[in-house]
């Protein structure tokens, strides 16, 4: 009996730690968008690049925001005839550390991440010049000039992409001060997020421009009843609140938002404005709830790993760090959020792999750090349904 | 009757100071019947899960796990909702929370690993496979499957809840069992009850409050997102702060109604914060320095009634 349960306890344990690997670490497969795609590239040039493994170190693979980031990067990875390992690891700097180490173990031969604030990485830094692995960081920019420096004197540290996040910020809470409105529950990340706190420098300019006022804020969000239980206090606490602004958790927090808003009558007496886009906006859109929008800029890592690429394939687009800026994407109506999800996330890869390859070097001689600047400066719902619309249904 | 009376105003003491406290910083928000009654509402999906830990906590267990399983379950119970529409959701979250904690009790009891580590290992597992779960990116409800969650409904299931709950803690020979294992264990075994057995028991019962939480929680918010690394785990937090309020009122109360008492003044105290305007980690604080003060205060009666005697002696004695 005593034998039985030790074989179960370590069968038990084993599905733990197989889980954890699971959900932690996952290898991709095929998609069978990509493959129809790929079969418009000869053979001969897909066999010639060595298959690459691309590391992501991302923050979840479960909502919105992130889902789309990692299936963008699995699909051009693809594409580009490599593989991407992801690991999701949460925003904490600790787990961070050890999502770095671990997709180095796992073999990758380029990271990318997106790191919680510049304090982790040195240590990133560190830990890919001495597996002598090139890396990218993704939808943050260095703002400590002493990390930036250390950082940027690695050899293989290739570049960042990112968003003007204080400009992001600035607009959608304008577009709230544009519906009329005065008092503002301000939804976001925990402090120290570095991507949350320059959205709030921009939402923090205007209003005082507008003479809005903030009146409650929120950081402990984790499910959409979250979101819920937030808008209904804030209504009970302020019934004066006209707007409802989510600078961050907007991905997931939306839905339960716009629940408590319906629950209480206020839609179209509350306005909802967020960067990073939800999964449900064309209802919300005709409501009349939502006074802004702004995301769709998970292409953001795909970015950084094409200039992996380039340096792996050993057709590097730049001798020094690079700096790349996408521009994030508004959405105004219903329409928009139609086309946005029938575009950006539908079926069909944002960038197929005819185009993902036309952005590497060794396939495409003519590409440039230039020509890469003007498809990112292109990038938006415009240029989407431009280069989709014969293939999106 | 007059008892009765005593015991019912004693237990609303600490609800009704909160109250008072929060209507004197902040009297435009505390005056108004309907704040009262969205912080009451707001009570019923933390009570619901509370009522279910703490049978748990009673008989000597913790359940970390109870969010990851609250996750899964409607996740689970979504899916099910969109294709087959309310009723079987709210069967699919019942059942499926208790065949989760149902597990999570066998292997408790099967290899006497404590529990605390169990549900941890549990609660990896469970999220484990809500991220795996027909492709990891959760569910959206529609607003018409969401009617559990609102006015009536929230209420109506809250009620069943705790009569279900009250019912089961005050006149089961399972709930006898459990106070007694609380009080003894020793005493139990040795009067022949097994107390494993009753230990399963409490993850079972847990399990079917914690789907019903599930469910309410769904409905309430419209959606829910599958976590990692432990996430889960802070959905436990707010439960929990309840259980100990209501454990400690249970020499005054019945705990079942102790419970909701606690849970009702979390939420008194965090829309009352929310009213000051106190940025969210101060909010933190003060709910952390609320809770240790009040324990400290409702578990040590005789450090305080010494410092009273303290002070009403006089110097020259």
């Amino acid at each position: 009996m005593k034998r039985v349960r030790k074989l179960i306890a370590l069968i038990l344990m084993c599905a733990v730690m197989f889980s954890i690997v699971l959900t932690g670490c996952s290898s991709v497969g095929a998609s069978t968008a990509n493959s129809d795609m790929n079969s418009k590239v000869t053979s001969a040039q897909a066999t010639s690049l060595k298959k690459f493994k691309v590391g992501l170190s991302i923050w979840g693979t479960s909502d919105a925001l992130g889902k789309s980031c990692s299936d963008l990067v699995k699909s051009s990875v693809e594409a580009l005839g490599g593989e991407t390992i992801v690991d999701a690891s949460g925003l904490m700097p600790e787990k961070q550390i050890s999502s770095v180490e671990n997709l180095i173990s796992s073999g990758c031969d380029a990271l990318t991440i997106c790191p919680f604030s510049d304090s982790i990485l040195p240590k990133v830094s560190q830990l890919c010049t001495e597996a002598k692995i090139p890396f990218t960081i993704y939808f943050r920019k260095i703002q400590d000039l002493a990390v930036k420096k250390a950082v940027e004197s690695s050899p293989y540290y290739v570049g960042n992409c990112c968003e003007d996040e204080t400009t992001a910020g600035y607009n959608v809470t304008k577009s709230l001060a544009d519906k009329g409105c005065k008092k503002i529950l301000l939804i976001s990340m925990p402090r120290g997020d570095t991507t949350a706190e320059n959205r709030e420098k921009g939402v923090n300019k205007c209003v005082q421009e507008t003479g809005m006022k903030i009146v409650s804020e929120c950081r402990d969000i984790n499910q959409a009843s979250d979101a819920t239980k937030a808008v209904e206090s804030a209504i009970a606490a302020f019934p004066d609140l006209d707007g409802i602004l989510f600078a961050s958790s907007g991905t997931f927090g939306f839905s339960g938002a716009i629940q408590a808003l319906k629950q209480h009558d206020k839609v179209g007496k509350i306005f909802v404005a967020s960067i990073d886009f939800p999964n449900d906006l064309q209802e919300a859109f005709k409501d009349n709830t939502i006074a802004g929008m702004c995301g769709g800029h998970f292409a953001d890592p795909m970015f950084t790993v094409i200039l992996l690429y380039n340096r792996l394939a050993g057709t590097p687009l730049a001798d020094k760090p690079v700096t790349l800026n996408l521009p994030f994407t508004y959405l105004k109506s219903a329409a928009d959020a139609d086309n946005y999800y029938k575009y950006f996330t539908g079926s069909i890869p944002l960038y197929t792999a005819n185009e993902v390859k036309q952005m590497v070097k060794f396939y495409n001689k003519d590409m440039s750090l230039e020509k890469l600047t003007q498809i990112m400066q292109n990038y938006g719902l415009d240029d989407a349904v431009k280069r989709h619309k014969n293939l999106v249904k | 009757m007059q008892k009765i009376m005593k015991k019912i105003l004693e237990s609303l003491i600490l609800p009704v100071v909160v109250y008072i406290i929060f209507l004197i910083l902040s009297p435009a928000t505390f005056s108004k019947p309907s704040s009262l009654y969205i912080m009451f509402l707001q009570a019923i999906i933390p009570a619901v899960m509370g009522w279910g830990l703490c049978f748990m906590l009673i008989s000597g267990l913790w359940d970390f796990s109870l969010g990851a399983v609250s996750v899964l379950v409607g996740i689970v119970a979504a899916d099910v909702g969109l294709t087959y529409g309310v009723i079987p959701m709210l069967i699919t979250a019942i059942l499926f929370g208790i065949a989760l904690d149902t597990v999570t009790g066998i292997i408790y009891a099967l290899f006497r690993i404590p529990s605390i580590v169990v549900t941890i290992a549990m609660a990896l597992i469970y999220e484990a496979v809500g991220s795996l779960y027909k492709g990891g990116s959760g569910f959206t409800i529609p607003r018409k499957i969401t009617i559990l969650g609102n006015p009536p409904f929230n209420f109506i299931i809250g009620i069943c809840a705790f009569l279900i709950a009250y019912m089961l803690f005050n006149y089961t020979g399972f709930g006898t069992h459990v106070r007694a294992i609380g009080s003894n264990e020793q005493l139990v075994k040795n009067m022949g009850i097994r107390p494993t057995q009753v230990k399963l028991a409490c993850f079972i019962v847990c399990g079917f409050f914690v789907g019903i939480a599930a469910l309410l929680q769904l409905s309430y918010g419209g959606s829910m997102i599958p976590k990692s690394g432990l996430e889960s785990m802070t959905m436990v937090f707010q439960p929990i702060m309840g259980v100990f309020i209501g454990l400690s009122l249970a020499k005054i109360c019945n705990i079942i109604i102790g419970v909701f008492i606690g849970e009702f003044t979390m939420c008194i105290i965090s829309t009352g914060m929310i009213a000051l305007g106190l940025p969210s980690a101060l909010q933190n604080v003060v709910i952390g320095i609320f809770l240790l003060v009040f324990l400290i205060v409702s578990m040590n009666p005789k450090m305080l009634s010494s410092l009273k005697k303290r002070k009403t002696v006089p110097i020259n004695s």
